[in-house]
């Protein structure tokens, strides 16, 4: 079963998701736990930074409390009444007699200090006392023992300010008194510590489970064993010889967020975490080896099913090529009609299969009438779409049990088998031959084709395929030869007609090499004053065998054995040489006539026509090339160029046997004739026949109209020559001036009219 | 001398008798007139001149206590007794010398009023309402050196008086600063007798102005000045015994000094009064604590 690429796709992103979870996990727990670990340092750290904010604000209150207890025994110290008393002592007075009164009010100032300073309504000094230099007790606030002093005493070397002498949970803050620069003693202040520690230090609630205690000197004045897991923070009391430790035992959330368990618990749980990622991984990886498998197999499949589907593409493609060379083997491209392999086939099994002796087999051949012109003009693809439309027009004329086949070009063959009676054969080949009655249309051009069919039938035209093709070919040669749009049936007279132009080809193709072409040439006079002004040169093929043969006869012949070009490259040659030899014995006009076939190559032509010209020496305005209606008709844009070229190399061009043919008039203003040969049937009922005569007079002053010379051509007679010359015709030729002669009578008559025209008046 | 005698008490008693009738003013008079009048000398903290001090505090009181008004009537050590009683009188050495009848200003006299015999003639006496003494200060400069208590108030008067010899000795007569009090002139000092219009108060400033090297000064009044210039003045010894301070009444008031008795008896029970000495007299508190505390 094939995936679908975009889920395969998808699949694989998330196998590749999936691989990369694992790592990713396990960086990501690395990452939590160092994140943790540094936030629970930076947290502690945090924490013992506020609670070292704390202690320390808690520190300063106490410092302020102590500074301004010192104050206060500062002030005590300066009160005028121990002024006074020392003063009095000094002056000798006496307790009984005025110092005790000094005494007493110094101890009414320390007990109204001693009650006044409070702490929360507490009193702050549990006790004050001036003791004496001699460490007497000279006052004392306190009821205890008046007179006595225990420790601490102070320091009586100290110098002066406030000392703060702790010991054993007395805090005793000492004045030295100085009178007039003597030390008369301290005042002492017993500070009621235990309130100022408890109101300061442990007042306001503390961040957490705490127990502060006061250190003197790094001893804490009361001892405290100090917990497992505290956060040991200190504060120096500024001021005072007092530092304060407290040991913080975190609560709640903050015992866990500071405590190493935590960590290790978050480090277990990570540890967890990746034997469980672990295990899925190894579970997912033993899954996608099994999925790779299952992936692999389905690849497998899907890569049999694609080659089986390739093979399979492949034997069709075979198969389809097959066909196509098959086809192609038997069919036409174009026209998907049998070719003449298939035909030839078929006219075989037709023939083979043919049994009974009433049975006729009947071959056509059908060839379009003047196809290559359409073809040259409307180009290839209009003559395309003109075999298809001739093709389907003779399917539709035929039995479906017969086979139209294309031999080639505009050739077709319908072979109809099992027919009964030989008349079907021609009744069909009228149909054919209707069927092309019709216009066909084609490049926005509508004109009509017609076809000439030859027919053969076997068994008695031929009982082998060849033969009766053959045969067929002869009858459609016979009818083409018989002026086309008509079908020709095969009889043995054809054979032998066809056999004898066969050996006269056969001949005619050496006859070049073998000298048996020669020239003759007619002399074109002057119609008013017979001189020869030039000659047509004719060419006569004379064969031991078969005579002297007529140009009529052979030259086609060397048209169609594509000769002609050849011969009439020897014709033009020939005759220059000639022509350029009587030109010295003065003015001559060599006319030589030149094929249709000779100007399907014009450029070659042209150089042709120039080489024999400079060969020869004669001069491009003595040649007159001569060429038919035909030719001019043909109108392809190639005659056209060919024509001007031969114009522009000074030759002269003559339209010949004119009025033969379609006589399009526009021709001769077009092209750039010189002159217009005046066909034989035209002059040959003159001038008793008013129809003549009235054609040669339009033909003479049309010709004179358009600038033309005009050879009138077949004189017979002297009525002729003088009803020409009375038309004022310019050039005649024919039997009554002179008979088409050898090169060397034609040399004689020049010379002998060069003679008399070089003789003196 | 007998007759003399009788004729002497007896014209006593009919002087006495006389203004008696005719100034009588005792507590009923002082009610009726809805005014008890007090004659104050500006002394010491008792009348501080400035409209208040112990006595007129204690004036105050007991005017409030009879229901009337209080009125200050100041007056002078020289006719202070006359005011009260209606009638000059001057100590002489023998005793009291009357002389010419002034009008009675004052139903008390209350000023720190020490009580001594002549006066006891003239006037009654409350009960006691404050401790006092005198005694002999000088300048701190003053050679004189204090005695040495020899645990005997007698002997330190005698100790001292034979040191007065030759001395100068400021004294205020009509007060309890009065020379002839104390047999001064019998040690041979100098006595010098401040004009009348000296203060109590000025006696010390006196002695430190250089008026004299030595001065009587009532131990309340002697206390003050220690405490006002320390080191300036020292206390040599007792001139007298122990005396005491009391409120005058006329002769002829007694119902009004029955009254004050019994208001002072209250004053001092629920310590109201004890509370205006230490006020006025925190020093002599505490040196004469026994005679407030015991009382």
């Amino acid at each position: 079963m094939s995936q679908p690429a975009g889920q395969y796709r998808l699949s694989t992103f998330k196998d590749r998701l999936a691989r990369l979870a694992g790592p990713l996990l396990i960086l990501y727990m690395l990452l939590l736990l160092g994140v943790t670990y540094l936030a629970q340092r930076d947290f502690q750290a945090s924490y013992t930074t506020q609670l070292q904010l704390d202690l320390e604000k808690r520190a300063a209150a106490l410092s302020y409390f102590y500074q301004e207890r010192i104050k206060d025994i500062r002030t005590l110290s300066g009160d005028s009444a121990l002024e006074a008393y020392f003063a009095n002592e000094a002056l000798g007075m006496s307790m009984e007699y005025g110092l005790r009164a000094s005494l007493l009010k110094i101890g009414r100032i320390m007990r109204e200090k001693a009650q006044a300073t409070t702490l929360g309504g507490l009193p702050v000094f549990s006790r004050i006392a001036f003791m004496h230099a001699d460490s007497s007790i000279l006052l004392d606030t306190s009821n205890e023992s008046p007179g006595v002093w225990r420790s601490p005493k102070p320091d009586t070397q100290s110098p002066g300010g406030v000392q703060i002498i702790a010991d054993d949970h007395v805090v005793v803050l000492s004045q030295p008194y100085l009178y007039k620069g003597q030390n008369k003693g301290f005042l002492l202040a017993f500070v009621n510590h235990d309130l100022a520690f408890r109101q300061l230090v442990y007042e306001g609630s503390t961040p957490a489970a705490s127990r502060i205690v006061i250190l003197v000197e790094g001893h804490p004045v009361t001892p405290a064993a100090r917990r497992s897991g505290s956060i040991l923070v200190q504060a120096q009391v500024r001021a005072t010889p007092f530092k304060l430790e407290a040991q913080y035992y975190p609560t709640g959330m903050t015992s866990y967020l500071t405590s190493g368990w935590s960590s290790a618990l978050l480090a277990l749980l990570t540890l967890f975490i990746l034997v469980g990622v672990a295990i899925a991984k190894r579970i997912r990886s033993q899954n996608y080896i099994l999925f790779g498998r299952f992936e692999e197999s389905a690849r497998h499949r899907e890569l049999l099913h694609q080659q089986n589907r390739q093979l399979q593409e492949e034997i069709h493609k075979r198969q389809d090529y097959e066909e196509q060379l098959t086809r192609q083997a038997n069919f036409d491209g174009l026209t998907n009609l049998p070719n003449r392999s298939l035909g030839m086939e078929r006219l075989s099994l037709a023939l083979s299969s043919m049994q009974r002796a009433d049975e006729f087999v009947v071959l056509l051949l059908v060839d379009l009438d003047r196809f290559k012109k359409v073809n040259d003009t409307l180009g290839h693809a209009a003559g395309d779409r003109l075999l298809i439309e001739a093709a389907r027009r003779l399917l539709d004329s035929v039995r479906e049990s017969d086979t139209v086949a294309r031999l080639g070009g505009d050739e077709f063959m319908i072979l109809m088998p099992g027919l009964k009676q030989r008349e079907s054969a021609g009744l069909i080949c009228r149909k054919i031959l209707d069927g092309f009655s019709l216009p066909f249309v084609t490049a926005n051009y509508e004109f009509f084709l017609t076809t000439s069919i030859g027919v053969a039938i076997a068994p008695e035209d031929g009982d082998d395929p060849n033969t009766l093709l053959k045969n067929a070919d002869i009858a459609l040669y016979k009818a083409k030869d018989e002026g086309r749009n008509t079908l020709r049936f095969f009889t043995a007279e054809m054979n032998e007609r066809l056999k004898a132009r066969q050996g006269m080809e056969n001949l005619l193709i050496h006859a070049l090499a073998r000298n048996e072409l020669f020239l003759v040439y007619q002399p074109v006079v002057c119609v008013a004053d017979p001189i020869i002004i030039g000659a047509e040169a004719l060419l006569r093929w004379r064969n031991p065998v078969l005579g002297l043969v007529q140009p009529d006869h052979f030259i086609p012949l060397c048209e169609d054995m594509g000769i002609i070009e050849e011969i009439g490259e020897w014709v033009l040659s020939q005759a220059s040489a000639q022509a350029s030899q009587w030109h010295r014995l003065g003015p001559f006009r060599l006319s030589v006539n030149i094929s249709s076939v000779q100007l399907r190559s014009p450029s070659r032509f042209l150089e042709v026509v120039g080489s024999i010209l400079g060969r020869s020496g004669l001069p491009a305005s003595n040649l007159e090339l001569e060429v038919t209606e035909r030719v001019v008709l043909d109108d392809s844009s190639t005659n056209q160029s060919m024509l001007r070229g031969l114009d522009a190399l000074g030759v002269r061009l003559s339209i010949d046997d004119f009025g033969t043919g379609y006589s399009a008039l526009g021709y001769l203003k077009k092209f750039p004739f010189d002159t217009l040969k005046i066909d034989k049937s035209f002059v040959h009922d003159l001038p008793h026949d008013e129809g003549s005569v009235a054609l040669a007079r339009a033909i003479l002053a049309m010709a004179h109209a358009l600038g033309l010379d005009v050879i009138a051509e077949g004189i017979e007679n002297a009525d002729q020559a003088e009803f020409l010359s009375s038309q004022h015709c310019d050039f005649a030729q024919g039997y009554f001036f002179h008979k088409p002669m050898p090169a060397a009578a034609l040399t004689q008559l020049l010379t002998a009219q060069a003679t008399i025209h070089a003789r003196p008046a | 001398m007998a007759w003399q005698s009788v004729w002497r008490i007896g014209l006593l008693g009919l002087f006495l008798a006389v203004t008696s009738a005719a100034c009588a003013r005792d507590l009923d008079d002082v009610r009726q007139a809805g005014v008890l009048r007090h004659l104050g000398i500006p002394y010491a903290n008792f009348v501080t001149g400035s409209g208040d001090g112990l006595d007129v505090e204690l004036m105050q009181g007991f005017a409030r206590h009879l229901g009337v008004r209080y009125e200050f009537i100041k007056t002078d050590w020289n006719r202070a007794f006359g005011d009260l009683a209606g009638r000059q009188v001057r100590r002489t050495d023998s005793g009291i010398q009357w002389l010419g009848n002034v009008p009675v200003r004052g139903d008390v006299l209350a000023s720190g009023i020490t009580t001594l015999a002549w006066r006891g003639e003239v006037v009654d006496f409350s009960n006691p309402t404050f401790p006092s003494g005198v005694w002999l200060v000088a300048r701190a400069q003053s050679s004189l050196r204090p005695i040495t208590p020899t645990g005997s108030l007698e002997a330190d008067i005698r100790k001292l008086k034979q040191l007065m010899r030759g001395r100068s000795v400021l004294a205020l007569e009509n007060t309890c600063l009065d020379p002839g009090l104390y047999d001064i002139a019998k040690t041979g000092a100098r006595v010098k007798l401040a004009n009348s219009t000296l203060q109590l108060n000025e006696m010390a400033p006196a002695v430190l102005n250089g008026d004299a090297e030595t001065t009587l000064l009532d131990v309340p009044d002697a206390l003050i000045a220690l405490d006002k210039w320390p080191g300036e003045l020292k206390v040599i010894g007792p001139v007298s015994g122990n005396q005491e301070m009391s409120v005058a009444f006329r002769k002829s008031s007694p119902k009004l000094r029955a009254a004050f008795n019994q208001y002072l008896e209250k004053v001092w029970r629920d310590g109201s009064y004890i509370k205006l000495v230490q006020r006025y007299y925190p020093g002599v508190f505490d040196y004469y604590r026994d005679f407030f505390e015991t009382r």
